[in-house]
């Protein structure tokens, strides 16, 4: 059975519920994130640096999360891919920020070549 | 063409700020190269799952594994299986058998998107699906670069000449578009949907091809370029 949890992400609250990925958490209260490949773990636009204080309390990452974190243009030790990432009840509180990676522009502001 | 049309074309084959034709060329020649790795490092004896873990151990250590789509390997019969279907786990490769390699990746700022079919030893009903799915893509290729027809109208080309020999064409795999990342932005649709002749460069011709008895399949695809960028 799920319980609610409150996060905060960028400083302001986000509702979760246990058993979310923190990409699923971000979307259903309509919150802006980037997820190119649909939560697969494949394209690294959902980034998002974790408060290091929390980084203990969550599972680490799999191999090919932190393959691709590894990867991923000016990472950091404490980025985590949001659509790998899955809430449990220890998790009330955990503080984080989106951090898309560079490269890529993440929207279509160009005309035909 | 009529303004509804050409509306759709100019929505449909937009770019992001990062898109050049130099840039975009280096990244399928990068892409096919790792295709060819890939092919080359599978092996008999090998379980499918180590061989996509073998490849996207490969894309990383050449900056090329953070992808726009799943790094894709398949053996023998999971090679008919379409895109997003998960493969039968655990099937080893055979003396005698096939590989298809769908790939990919996003290098800096630009979107690749290459894929090949590798045959191993001499079964004859393999080795001209593998050829016949390369020669598919340049048939249809060619019929792009010589006439006017729509992505639509390539692949209904493309389903008739498949079944001239002997194969299936899925149709769901049925070609895109490619940018500087990330395409899907701007157009997530098929070229089979399309009512305009897609312009070079900006898409990728896939074709599937299937036996009859969908024993097995074979896949190839590549930039849709005109004949001095291909070596046939």
């Amino acid at each position: 059975m799920s319980s609610t949890l409150l996060l905060l992400a960028g400083g302001v609250e986000l509702p979760a519920e246990t058993g979310d990925t923190i990409l699923a958490a971000m979307k259903r209260a309509d919150r802006n994130i980037h997820n190119i490949c649909g939560g697969r773990g494949i394209c690294g636009t959902c980034r998002v640096a974790i408060d290091e204080a929390w980084l203990p309390l969550l599972a680490p990452p799999t191999k090919g999360e932190t393959r691709l974190l590894r990867v991923l243009k000016a990472g950091a030790a404490h980025h985590r891919l949001a659509c790998q990432t899955v809430l449990d009840a220890r998790h009330h509180g955990l503080e984080f920020t989106p951090d898309t990676p560079p490269g890529g522009s993440l929207s279509a502001t160009g005309s035909r070549p | 063409m009529n303004a509804a049309v050409e509306a759709r074309r100019s929505s449909q084959e937009a770019v992001g700020p990062a898109f050049t034709q130099e840039r975009m060329l280096q990244m399928r020649g990068k892409t096919r190269d790792m295709v060819n790795q890939i092919g080359a490092a599978v092996k008999p004896g090998m379980v499918e799952e180590d061989a996509v873990e073998l490849a996207k151990d490969l894309l990383a250590c050449n900056d090329m594994l953070r992808g726009w789509h799943d790094v894709v390997v398949r053996f023998g019969r999971n090679t008919v299986k379409t895109f997003g279907d998960p493969s039968e786990p655990g099937v080893v490769l055979g003396e005698n058998d096939i590989v298809s390699v769908d790939i990919g990746p996003v290098w800096e700022d630009w979107e690749g998107d290459a894929g090949d079919t590798f045959v191993f030893g001499n079964d004859p009903r393999m080795l001209k699906c593998a050829a016949d799915a390369r020669q598919l893509f340049h048939i249809v290729r060619r019929q792009w670069q010589s006439t006017g027809m729509s992505g639509k109208e390539l692949y209904d080309f493309a389903d008739a000449e498949t079944r001239r020999l002997g194969w299936k064409l899925n149709l769901d795999l049925s070609g895109h578009r490619l940018s500087d990342f990330p395409h899907a932005a701007i157009f997530n649709g098929s070229m089979a949907e399309i009512d305009f002749k897609p312009s070079p460069l900006l898409w990728i011709l896939e074709m599937h091809i299937r036996h009859p008895s969908g024993a097995f399949g074979a896949f190839f695809e590549d930039m849709l370029l005109d004949d001095s960028y291909f070596a046939v």
